[in-house]
């Protein structure tokens, strides 16, 4: 037995490869000199193929069941999904303050004034954050809609008329891919006092990776950390979408799915979507989806 | 998670790290191969077979990083898609030479191979294939395992290997491949 026990373990050392150069061309020897030995070791060495096989497709499926952030959207099977969002996604709209006081006036109704640099003002009346270091200007600043069909323009969507600022900054984040190409706001075309102005008060276009993980542990949940949001769960075919409000520092997420809203928070933890009902919130939110759509 | 502590629980044989390796440079080992031509599927495969490699490497303490996890994973990632690459131009001219071999007793050898692994329990399984495949040793496969200590993960691994012998040998004999 304890003869049997140190072959089978040369055996074992030969296969892993691990007999030293002398150790390994005697055993070769020995292996040519028996036509019984022969027929043992290619026994052994399909025994031991077999086992790495059947590690290899162990760990292999392993690996795929790992969840994986941030696909590139070009890529899988994701793509249409990754299309349907990038068309929709992401809206950033200044003025988080006032939250949109009546319908449909918000973004459009940018009332600017000929000729002036100081007259600017809404008919909506709103309360956006004013720039701190321009004190002759009254900025008020809403942002208008998406401009969808700019998803692949790298020029931000930057208008100007006349001698005036139109400060807004439409730029539909393309999701998912952005880590390689950052698309960098052209400022150049404004001059100093206009760029501040605006970057008082638009912040970050909302850069939200999103990826949808049809997972059977959670029926309807979602994680959202380092601007990547993970979609837990089936959401059957219905569209959904981002909808941010940048307000200075302030950032607030929500998603719109299948006519609901729900209020995104940042954390790793997965946690199930719940629905707003907030009946004011949520019809504010409808409007400005409604007209981010358009 | 820093590249020392993936080392560490690699080597302990902790597949948790390697799920959390695998995450974390998935998109950047898959694009460098996407952008060599290989389909998202390639590409994932590679990846997956990468990483296999350093896991074999780190688990059986063979590996010395004089580079980062990235850095060196990447290496292996293009190695092997090379590798592919080469194969897969072989496999064109062989089909075109009409060249095709198909060794069916190799085949079917493997196969039973193969059933007689899966009718090993779970723990019997697992020593073989950390033994062989890992090549962890015998106290790492005991701490993984929870037996009393090396002595014992020797022991069972080679009654394990024992049943698995011999359970080949019964079925090539009813297979004729033993005479």
């Amino acid at each position: 037995m304890d003869q049997h026990f140190s072959y089978s373990e040369q055996v074992d050392l030969y296969l892993k490869g691990k007999l030293s150069d002398s150790e390994r061309v005697a055993f070769e020897e020995k292996i040519q000199q028996d036509p019984l030995l022969q027929s043992e070791m290619k026994l052994q060495q399909e025994i031991h193929q077999a086992l790495s096989e059947t590690r290899k497709v162990g760990l292999k499926s392993r690996l795929d069941q790992v969840p994986i952030e941030q696909t590139p959207w070009f890529i899988g099977s994701t793509f249409k999904t990754a299309a349907v969002v990038s068309a929709l996604v992401i809206t950033s709209v200044a003025t988080y303050v006032t939250f949109a006081p009546t319908e449909s006036e918000i973004p459009y109704e940018i009332n600017i004034a000929e000729g002036g640099f100081e007259d600017y003002t809404t008919k909506a009346d709103l309360e956006a954050p004013k720039p701190l270091a321009v004190p002759e200007q009254q900025n008020e600043i809403v942002e208008a809609a998406p401009i969808i069909e700019e998803t692949t323009d790298s020029q931000p969507a930057i208008t100007k008329e006349e001698k005036t600022i139109v400060p807004t900054v439409r730029r539909p984040s393309v999701t998912a891919d952005f880590s390689e190409d950052p698309i960098e706001l052209d400022y150049s075309d404004f001059e100093a006092p206009q760029k501040q102005a605006l970057q008082n008060n638009t912040v970050d276009d909302a850069n939200i990776a999103v990826e949808r993980i049809a997972n059977t542990d959670h029926t309807f949940h979602y994680q959202f950390y380092d601007d990547k949001l993970f979609l837990h769960g089936s959401f059957e075919d219905a569209p959904y979408k981002v909808i941010a409000f940048n307000a200075k520092s302030v950032r607030r997420l929500f998603l719109e799915h299948a006519g609901q809203f729900y209020q995104l928070q940042e954390q790793e933890e997965i946690v199930p979507l719940v629905p707003i009902t907030d009946s004011t919130l949520v019809k504010e939110l409808r409007n400005l989806s409604a007209v981010n759509s358009r | 998670m820093k590249d020392s502590v993936i080392l560490d629980r690699i080597g302990r044989g902790d597949e948790k790290a390697l799920d959390e390796l695998y995450r974390k440079y998935y998109r950047m080992m898959t694009r460098a191969i996407i952008k060599k031509n290989g389909t998202e599927e390639e590409a994932k495969d590679i990846y997956q077979e990468a990483l296999i490699v350093f896991w074999q490497k780190a688990v059986s303490h063979q590996l010395v990083l004089t580079s980062k996890i990235s850095t060196y994973l990447y290496s292996i990632c293009l190695n092997l898609w090379r590798k592919e690459l080469d194969r897969k131009s072989r496999l064109s001219h062989e089909e075109k030479d009409g060249v095709e071999f198909i060794d069916d007793e190799s085949l079917e050898r493997s196969k039973i191979i193969h059933e007689c692994i899966a009718q090993l329990g779970d723990t019997c399984q697992k020593i073989l294939m950390y033994y062989y495949f890992d090549d962890m040793s015998l106290q790492d496969i005991a701490n993984k395992l929870g037996f009393a200590n090396a002595e014992t993960a020797k022991t069972k691994k080679y009654k394990c290997k024992k049943r698995l012998d011999s359970l080949v040998k019964a079925n090539y004999s009813a297979s004729d491949f033993l005479d």
